[in-house]
C-alpha cells in the first residue's frame, strides 16, 4: 500500500518537473490562446464554370471542363496569429491506383481575388512533409485581425494530355484547410 | 493485493522514469471537404448512334446483244453493254455534348482493308456533324467481295477514341438479253439504199447492212458512257469497258455470217468472245 501511494504522489511530481524543464527551456515556445478554424467553410456545389450540361456538378468531366468552389477560410473564435495551408488530395480507398492516375490530369487553380496563388496538378498540393513550407501562396500567415478569406478554388482538366485511358475514373478530391499555431517547430496535424 | 501494489509500483516506476518526451502540444486545427468527381466517356463527348458501318455498292453489268436476222438466214449481232452503279455510302452523325466541340476531317481516320478504298467528307447537317463515308468510284472491283475496316474517330487531344467497324460490300452482276429481230424487214431498216442486193450474196449485204447498225450500235454504244455520266463521276474503269462493246460489233460482223447458231453459247459470255478477237 505504501508503495502504491508512493508512486501516485511521485507521478504528479515528476510530470510537473518535467513540465517546467521544457518551460524553462527556450528552444520551446508557448502558446496560450484559442486556434480554431472549424467554422471555415468550402462551398457546397461546383458550380460549372466551362463545359457541362448543367450549371452543377463534377462529374463525368471532359477535357477542358472547369468547376469552381467558392471557400472561406475562418479564424473563428482564435484569438492569435497562426499558419494556415490549402491541401488537396484524390482519394479512392477501393483502388487507389486509380485516384493517383486521375492526379496525373486533374488540375487546381486556387485564387484569391485577382491573385493566383497556385494553378497546377492536384499532387503538389499533398501534405507534405513537416517543416516544408510551400513557396507559393497557398501556406500564409493569418494574424489574428484579419478578416476571413475568400479563396475560388477552379479543378479543370486541361485540353491536351488527357488520353482516352482517364475514362470513366472516379475518386473523391479532398480538399483541406490545416492551421497550426506560429512557432519554428509547430507542426500541422496532418 | 500484494501483487497489484507491486504491479502499480512498477508501472508508476517506468513512467517515471520514461516521461513523455517529445510530446510538445501544439494548437492545430483543421476543415475539410470531400467530393466524388468522375471523369466522362466517349459518351459525353460526342454521341452517335452508329456502331458499325455497311457500305454495299451494287454494279450491274447489262449486255444486250441485238440480232438481226436476215432473210436469206444469216444474222448480224450487235452487242451493247450498259453498266449501272448504285455507289454504297452511309452517313454518320455526331452529337457534340460541348457546345464548342467540333470534328474535322483529320479526326477520323480509315484503317484496314478499307483504307484507300472509301472516301470521307463532312456534309452540312442540322442535327450534328455529319460525314459521308462512301465507297471510292475509282477503287470499285468489278467482282463481289467484301472488304473490312474501321474508321477511328478521336478528337479532344485523344480523350475521345471511337471505332467503328467499317464492311464494304460489292455486289456485281451480270446480265445477258438478247433481243432478236427477223429482218425481212431489211427494208423497213431506214436509209438502206443496198437493201436490194442483199439478198443475193450475204457478204454484200453485211458490209452495207452492218454501218446502219453499226451506226446504230455506237449510238447506243455511246450511251453507256454517258449513262454513267449520269452517275456522277465515270472512273477509268468505265472508260475502257465502252470500247470492248464498240469493237464488238466489229466482229460481229463475221459473227453474222455464222448463221447465228452459237447464240447460246455467246450470249452468257458475251464479254469474252470481245475479248477473245
Amino acid at each position: 500500500m505504501i508503495g502504491v501511494a508512493v508512486s501516485l504522489l511521485g507521478q504528479p511530481a515528476t510530470t510537473y518537473s518535467w513540465m517546467w524543464q521544457e518551460a524553462k527551456d527556450t528552444g520551446h515556445e508557448f502558446v496560450i490562446g484559442l486556434l480554431d478554424i472549424t467554422e471555415s467553410s468550402f462551398g457546397s456545389e461546383w458550380k460549372v464554370v466551362k463545359g457541362g450540361n448543367q450549371s452543377i456538378d463534377l462529374s463525368k468531366m471532359i477535357p477542358g471542363d472547369e468547376r469552381l468552389l467558392e471557400a472561406t477560410l475562418s479564424k473563428g473564435a482564435s484569438d492569435l496569429d497562426f499558419v494556415y495551408k490549402i491541401v488537396a488530395q484524390m482519394k479512392n480507398t477501393n483502388a487507389p491506383e486509380v485516384a493517383q492516375k486521375l492526379e496525373e490530369v486533374l488540375h487546381i487553380r486556387i485564387a484569391s481575388g485577382k491573385n493566383i496563388l497556385y494553378e497546377g496538378l492536384v499532387r503538389d498540393l499533398h501534405p507534405q512533409e513537416p517543416g516544408v513550407v510551400r513557396s507559393n501562396d497557398t501556406e500564409n500567415m493569418f494574424h489574428a485581425g484579419d478578416p476571413n478569406k475568400k479563396f475560388l478554388i477552379t479543378a479543370y482538366l486541361p485540353q491536351e494530355g488527357v488520353d482516352h485511358t482517364f475514362q470513366a475514373l472516379q475518386g473523391e478530391l479532398e480538399l483541406r484547410f490545416l492551421a497550426k499555431q506560429v512557432t519554428q517547430d509547430a507542426i500541422y496535424a496532418e | 493485493m500484494k501483487k497489484i501494489a507491486v504491479g502499480l509500483f512498477a508501472a508508476s516506476l517506468v513512467l517515471n522514469i520514461v516521461p513523455l518526451d517529445g510530446t510538445v502540444a501544439f494548437l492545430t486545427s483543421e476543415k475539410k471537404q470531400t467530393s466524388s468527381i468522375s471523369l466522362g466517356t466517349n459518351e459525353d463527348v460526342f454521341v452517335t448512334q452508329t456502331k458499325e458501318m455497311t457500305i454495299e455498292t451494287k454494279i450491274t453489268k447489262r449486255t444486250v446483244i441485238r440480232r438481226t436476222m436476215n432473210a436469206d438466214g444469216t444474222s448480224s449481232e450487235t452487242a451493247e453493254d450498259k453498266v449501272s452503279i448504285d455507289q454504297g455510302a452511309q452517313t454518320i452523325v455526331f452529337i457534340p455534348q460541348r457546345p464548342h466541340l467540333d470534328l474535322e476531317l483529320e479526326n477520323l481516320r480509315v484503317t484496314g482493308a478499307v483504307e484507300g478504298i472509301v472516301k470521307v467528307e463532312k456534309i452540312e447537317s442540322e442535327e450534328g456533324i455529319e460525314f459521308l463515308i462512301s465507297h471510292a468510284r475509282g477503287e470499285m472491283e468489278w467482282k463481289n467481295g467484301t472488304v473490312k475496316g474501321e474508321l477511328h474517330v478521336t478528337a479532344l487531344g485523344g480523350f475521345y477514341d471511337v471505332v467503328i467497324p467499317v464492311a464494304v460490300t460489292t455486289i456485281y452482276k451480270k446480265k445477258t438479253d438478247v433481243q432478236e429481230t427477223n429482218a425481212p424487214g431489211n427494208p423497213q431498216q431506214p436509209g438502206n439504199p443496198s437493201t436490194p442486193g442483199t439478198p443475193g450474196t450475204p457478204e454484200t449485204p453485211a458490209t452495207p447492212e452492218t454501218p446502219p447498225p453499226d451506226g446504230s450500235t455506237t449510238e447506243p454504244t455511246t450511251p453507256p458512257p454517258s449513262d454513267s455520266a449520269d452517275s456522277p463521276s465515270p472512273p477509268s474503269d468505265e472508260a475502257t469497258a465502252p470500247p470492248t462493246p464498240s469493237t464488238d460489233p466489229a466482229p460481229s460482223v463475221p459473227s453474222g455470217e455464222n448463221q447465228g447458231s452459237p447464240s447460246p453459247e455467246s450470249s452468257p459470255e458475251s464479254g469474252e468472245p470481245a475479248q477473245a478477237s
